[in-house]
């Protein structure tokens, strides 16, 4: 266990919820593949405390775990708004600007 | 050694655990596919010696957004279309040998944490408590007092857009 495995780990998990996202239509997983993704940078993140034997990266880890809730939260809002105003939750349905 | 072997089982269950979010179909699996990643992280980071941030992670992540989540679901349940990957992928068996391993990973690793003998928690790399605050509180108070003002706008901007759908 060093730091290269944390960053592979992030690398994989980045990439595969980047499939998620790329690959499917439905907006709530969508949003849910976006959360992994901030996930796996958290790895990274982790990563650097590991090897500088630092508690500054896991502060700014603390910090990003405020972020990711603000915007799981607004994520869902609009993700709710979206699918009230054109009545689907299907991204390649939802193609106007103005509902 | 027994780490090392603790680390790469999780990391494993995270990796087929996101594999099997691309492979299904529905969004209550997925959600629950996501939950395990998000466990299994916050296992590695108190693997690591970062208890405190594991044990954040595993409340706020895979506890709170969660059931952010589930309201969301459950409030979103009535739309069509239930769901859909672009690429259809119709191979049962294949999903099986994906999802099977998870909740039996889990398990293992959870019992190994819990009662093996061998695990030691404190890790030579440990951050304390301490070091932690005094590095959010002191040295980035100010980013910190940022961060409560996004929290503020978020809640006001979910509020914002919850009113306007009501409205129409």
């Amino acid at each position: 266990m060093n730091g290269e495995n944390l960053l592979l780990l992030s690398f994989i998990l980045f990439s595969l919820s980047l499939l998620v996202f790329l690959t499917n239509r439905n907006l709530l997983i969508m949003l849910m593949s976006l959360e992994l993704m901030l996930n796996a940078a958290n790895i990274a993140l982790v990563n650097f405390a590991f090897v500088r034997r630092s508690a500054e990266p896991a502060a700014w880890l603390f910090m990003l775990f405020a972020v990711a809730a603000a915007e799981a939260g607004i994520g869902l809002a609009i993700l709710l708004m979206l699918a009230r105003t054109f009545k689907t939750l299907r991204a390649d349905l939802i193609n106007k600007l103005r509902g | 050694m027994i780490k090392d072997l603790l680390f790469y089982l999780l990391s494993a269950t995270a990796i087929v655990s996101v594999l099997a979010m691309f492979f299904q179909k529905d969004p209550v699996k997925a959600a629950i596919s996501m939950f395990v990643t998000l466990f299994t992280t916050g296992l590695i980071y108190m693997l690591l010696g970062l208890r405190f941030l594991g044990a954040i992670q595993i409340i706020i992540y895979s506890g709170a957004i969660m059931v952010l989540f589930v309201v969301a679901l459950t409030a979103l349940s009535s739309f069509p279309p239930a769901l859909s990957s672009k690429m259809d992928f119709k191979i049962p068996a294949l999903k099986n040998l994906l999802t099977a391993p998870v909740p039996l990973a889990l398990a293992l690793v959870l019992t190994a944490l819990l009662f093996g003998p061998d695990v030691q928690w404190r890790s030579p790399f440990a951050v304390s408590l301490g070091d932690l605050t005094r590095s959010i509180f002191i040295k980035h108070a100010f980013q910190f007092e940022a961060l409560s003002l996004l929290l503020f706008i978020a809640v006001v901007a979910a509020y914002v857009f919850a009113r306007r759908t009501n409205e129409r």
